[in-house]
């Protein structure tokens, strides 16, 4: 199936001598080369790449351990700073900007001998959920040529179910990461807010903006958060890692008890991806999970107080791109307010500009109340709900998405029906949550995602029962 | 309070028709049973856009005036639904781990950025320094 090993396979061979970096960073590229109608990468890094395996291979040559990702290639959606790579954030105002800094995500991972080879494509400044709002291109989804990949990590999912990297990077501030998993069939985990550091990741919205990976297995994806997660003193949100650790995953489903989210199986889910997850909770049953339907009955709303939250917190992080400091700047302005106002009306796309003036709507003076600090409240509301129904239940699962990969252009005329596709993704984000989309069978020959939802940092919980549901569904 | 009344009549055939298809396509996807009216319509002037513009330093063209009137009120009026969910004696949320005062020393650190490496990103410098137009009149 696939040309890759298991991740801490990979490594073991690296670190062994069998494999050597230089030779899996080529097949990544020529891979890369390949797949190129796919639009999923921005840019390659091969000079930088191939400079990093050569590392690799050295210390392995001196009889020394190269890390536990030993030379094991990976793709980073665009929106993480690479150090000297162009970082765009698929954004025209961010084009040409070369990082002068590194993410600690990536830092982490090249500490333990990953090596990033690409950059992949996302919906601008990581606001859609199809990447069709990239400034500069659409991916197209692995399965489907015509469809789109999801997004905004779209890139980034397509790239592992190319097969480009053994995993991606992407992140996930509505749903970024597990829809386009849910509609690529790969495995998107989305951890506990501020579990992994934010820090060298362009803002999209700071308060439910998480980093996570996009693998073909539980397992892996458990290697990467295990490297990537922790205190870091450069992001002030970040909390300590489960003394656990996120390896070694024991799953067993047996005295589980697992809720069905209620709203999430009402009327509105296409009735293939409805088959696929009941056929999923039937699985569940048969390996010893208690299985219930639970309520939360404000979930319905998380959508709206999604589309208040995220805007204003877009519109105060898009701030900084005045055309100033870095990135596009106008030519010839008349005066200062002329070079920002023209600045970012020419470089930011449609969805950012959207983003910005809901977002200064909801924040403005006499609105701010009515909309920001009551979609503030609601988020309360919703925070308790889950909190009541976790003191029943280990686990909840629904479907990720309400249905499966459309087809390019369906919903790009309407920026409301495009947001309706995050309907069953973003409560999470709002209340903090880790939670994993991982395949759960077709529907019309296209990708089914089952998403399992666990309290805040119970990161380790989910990635055993993730591993165990997997394990039943393949 | 939250925003002027909309008559119906003021909307065109194709404003009233997405009005209807999201409220239906909401309605499915969500399992919400009761939702607003077209009276109870968001609405945007023109002039609210251009101060929206204005405070966000946009200078959007007349089409994207007029496109940002239409789409803003719709996405206004989806989320105003908001109205009629009970929140008496809840607070709001703004972090969710529940941290409070994440300090640190405040001291000099070297995190390896190199100043001149930063500044081959700025659009225009003079001398070392960031370039821009006048501030002060």
């Amino acid at each position: 199936m696939s040309q890759w090993l298991p991740i801490a396979d990979i490594a073991a061979r690296v670190n062994a001598g069998e494999l050597q970096a230089v030779d899996l960073v080529a097949k990544a590229l020529a891979t890369i080369g390949e797949k190129a109608e796919y639009q999923a990468i921005i840019t390659t890094l091969d000079t930088l790449a191939a400079a990093r395996a050569k590392e690799v291979d050295a210390t392995v040559a001196a009889g020394q351990p190269a890390g536990r990702l030993a030379g094991v290639p990976f793709i980073a959606k665009d929106n993480f700073l690479v150090f000297g790579s162009d970082t765009t954030a698929a954004s025209n105002i961010l084009k040409g900007f070369t990082a002068p800094y590194q993410s600690t995500a990536i830092n982490r991972l090249e500490a333990e001998g990953a090596i990033c080879v690409a950059k992949a494509n996302l919906d601008a400044f990581a606001h859609g959920s199809s990447t069709e709002n990239s400034d500069f291109f659409t991916t197209k989804n692995p399965h489907d040529i015509d469809r789109v990949p999801g997004g905004s990590s779209g890139g980034s999912a397509a790239a592992v179910m190319l097969d480009m990297a053994p995993f991606a990077l992407g992140t996930d501030t509505g749903g970024s990461v597990r829809l386009p998993a849910s509609f690529c069939g790969a495995v998107g985990y989305k951890p506990t807010y501020g579990l992994v550091s934010r820090s060298g990741v362009v803002a999209m919205a700071s308060s439910t903006d998480v980093v996570g990976p996009l693998t073909r297995t539980v397992d892996d994806a458990a290697l990467i958060l295990d490297v990537m997660s922790g205190v870091d003193v450069l992001d002030s949100t970040t909390i300590p890692r489960d003394s656990a650790g996120y390896v070694g995953l024991e799953g067993s489903l047996v005295g589980k008890k697992v809720g069905i989210i209620k709203e999430y199986m009402s009327e509105g889910l296409d009735p293939g991806v409805k088959a696929c997850i009941e056929a999923a909770i039937a699985r569940m049953k048969a390996a010893g999970a208690e299985v219930v339907e639970v309520s939360l009955p404000t979930l319905p709303a998380a959508l709206a107080v999604y589309y208040i939250i995220c805007p204003a917190e877009v519109s105060s992080n898009l701030a900084r791109y005045d055309g100033q400091k870095y990135g596009y700047s106008t030519a010839n302005p008349a005066d200062l307010e002329d070079s920002y106002s023209r600045t970012r009306d020419e470089a930011f796309g449609d969805e950012a500009k959207r983003r910005i003036m809901i977002g200064t709507y909801v924040l403005s003076s006499g609105y701010y109340d009515a909309y920001y600090k009551k979609a503030q409240t609601v988020r309360t509301k919703l925070i308790n709900e889950f909190n009541t129904v976790f003191e029943q239940v280990d686990l909840l699962i629904g479907p990720t998405a309400p249905e499966i990969a459309f087809k390019l252009g369906a919903n790009s005329d309407d920026p409301l029906k495009m947001y309706l596709t995050d309907i069953m993704t973003v409560a999470v984000n709002l209340a903090g949550l880790p939670a994993v989309s991982i395949p759960a069978g077709t529907s019309e020959g296209m990708p089914v995602g089952l998403q399992l939802i666990a309290p805040q940092r119970a990161d380790r919980r989910l990635l055993d029962a993730a591993q165990a549901v997997e394990g039943i569904l393949a | 309070m939250l925003c002027k009344v909309l008559c119906v009549k003021y909307l065109t055939t194709k404003q009233r028709a997405k009005n209807a298809y999201l409220i239906v396509k909401y309605k499915l996807a969500s399992g919400v049973k009761h939702l607003y009216t077209d009276q109870q319509m968001a609405n945007l002037t023109r002039d609210d856009v251009l101060k929206l513009a204005r405070l966000a330093r946009l200078k959007l063209s007349d089409g994207e005036i007029a496109t940002y009137q239409s789409e803003l009120a719709a996405i206004l009026n989806y989320v105003q639904q908001l109205d009629s969910i009970d929140v008496a004696g809840l607070e709001p949320t703004s972090q969710v781990t529940g941290l409070t005062n994440v300090t640190r020393t405040d001291e000099e650190r070297n995190y390896g950025y190199d100043a001149l490496e930063l500044l081959k990103n700025v659009p225009a410098t003079e001398n070392d320094l960031i370039k821009v137009k006048r501030m002060i009149g």
